[in-house]
């Protein structure tokens, strides 16, 4: 399989041979990142192609490094939009039911002043992460931001099914504390 | 819209903890090498020592019970029943498998009445009666000195005495755990409590001593659990892929008594009762057991 400088010499030098080794190298992972957001393979082929027509216009000039979250950051943020245009009543997918997970971690703000911006809040979660075990980090990570399955989580670390799902009903157990000692709402 | 908002900032994410959720290789399951029958899922809570200078009770200088020799093997009950005898509507087990300990005359207290029934014998008939025994038949039950009957009590039997602990009731139903602990009087009898794997071969953990009183009140809320064929089988996966813990609670009269937990399924076991554990458990001790790793369970 080609390395990752290799496919970023390949788009700097507007070969689209670039963006066919890019999917052959992770062309899966993307793919299932989509679907557990957008719930369709189809609607997920789509968004991912997508996401390599906005890496393809990003490199050059950017060379990041290393390739693979900046590529899924790409896919999970085209997924996302694609996700959040649909019709309330038919998002249907595993992102779904991820976010109403996290959602009872939230306290509403009082007033509009009071509410946080996204990038301050990836600031605020970040640091309440690295409280975290390092398998608890990725456990997190894997249902929040990938929207894995708990089946697929339980594989990855190791453990039971039911052991990730009391592990996450925990972590946001500790981070619905850690934001109100912050007085963080949104 | 919370929901979006926190999409949204997840986005924003520092790559690394994308990075290092793509590169986690995570821990390899037990193999699976055990059958564990009738006996799976032994949970147990255990409660809290007290320690010295936290102790708001004065601390009491019990004598030590030792086993003044081992059981034999030759007394083990046939057909693998386990030595065990009822009074009082409640359950006891030999400690030690019954073996013999050196206890003093001021040890033993009121006479409590004779083990007349062979469980053995006759099962059916004698199996929940009052004074019934597979073991040390004939023998006196006494009450112990600075013990609760509803903890531990004393067996003498040609000439040799023994020491019973409650596990259970004799009609099956569960011990409450409250009144459990309160006879056993835990937490300040516990002088230290280890996490060691299911099969007690390897102690993982010490449990900090300045939370074994938090952990004894969650274990007194633990409720007694109605489990489905398919929590049994959760119990059973649950054992062979590491996730149950042995507590040892090693008491200041020098025994030591083991407690299972499943913090995983927030299932717990005292006695021969199984309990759901509050969520407050999980979530106040959960940590203490995450990362935790169990070597292979040795073959039966």
């Amino acid at each position: 399989m080609v390395a990752d400088e290799e496919i970023l010499d390949l788009f700097f030098a507007r070969s689209e041979q670039g963006i066919r080794e890019l999917d052959d190298k992770y062309g899966r992972l993307c793919r299932r990142l989509s679907c557990s957001i957008v719930g369709s393979e189809q609607d997920a082929e789509e968004c991912v192609n997508d996401a390599y027509l906005g890496a393809w216009n990003a490199i050059p000039p950017s060379r990041p490094s290393p390739l693979l979250p900046y590529i899924a950051k790409i896919v999970r943020n085209v997924s996302l939009n694609a996700y959040w245009k649909k019709a309330a009543a038919k998002r249907n997918s595993r992102y779904t039911v991820a976010l109403e997970e996290l959602e009872t971690c939230f306290a509403d703000s009082k007033t509009v002043e009071t509410e946080i911006e996204a990038r301050e809040f990836a600031r605020i979660l970040g640091a309440f992460l690295d409280t975290l075990s390092l398998e608890n980090r990725v456990i997190f990570l894997r249902r929040y931001w990938f929207a894995d399955g708990y089946r697929e989580i339980a594989a990855l670390v190791g453990l039971s099914e039911k052991a990730v799902s009391v592990r996450l009903t925990r972590i946001r157990g500790k981070m619905r504390r850690y934001l109100q000692e912050r007085e963080v709402f949104l | 819209m919370n929901a979006k908002r926190v999409s949204d900032a997840l986005s924003e994410l520092d790559p690394q903890y994308v990075q290092e959720a793509l590169q986690y290789k995570g821990r390899s399951k037990a193999p699976r090498w055990r059958k564990w029958g009738a006996a799976a899922a032994c949970l147990v809570v255990v409660v809290a020592l007290v320690l010295g200078g936290t102790s708001m009770f004065a601390r009491e200088s019990l004598p030590q019970l030792q086993p003044a020799s081992p059981a034999s093997p030759a007394a083990d009950a046939p057909d693998g029943m386990r030595k065990m005898m009822n009074y009082n509507g409640n359950r006891y087990v030999f400690l030690e498998n019954g073996a013999a300990y050196s206890l003093s005359a001021q040890q033993l207290k009121a006479a409590l009445g004779t083990l007349d029934y062979d469980i053995q014998a006759d099962p059916q008939a004698n199996g929940k009666k009052e004074f019934s025994t597979t073991f040390a038949l004939g023998g006196t039950v006494y009450a112990l000195a600075d013990y609760d009957p509803a903890f531990r009590l004393a067996v003498e039997w040609e000439g040799n005495y023994y020491l019973c602990q409650r596990t259970g009731q004799t009609d099956n139903s569960p011990m409450d755990a409250a009144e459990y602990f309160a006879a056993a009087r835990f937490p300040e009898r516990i002088e230290r409590v280890s996490i060691a794997d299911h099969a007690g071969a390897e102690v993982l953990a010490e449990f900090p001593g300045g939370e074994i009183s938090a952990l004894i009140g969650e274990l007194a809320q633990a409720q007694p659990a109605a489990l489905t064929e398919e929590d049994y089988l959760a119990i059973a996966r649950a054992q062979t892929d590491g996730e149950s813990y042995q507590l040892l609670l090693d008491l200041n009269d020098g025994t030591t008594v083991s407690l299972y937990v499943i913090p995983s399924l927030q299932i717990a076991m005292i006695g021969d009762n199984r309990y759901a554990l509050p969520d407050s458990f999980s979530e106040k001790f959960g940590d203490l057991f995450d990362g935790l790793t169990q070597g292979p369970l040795p073959a039966q």
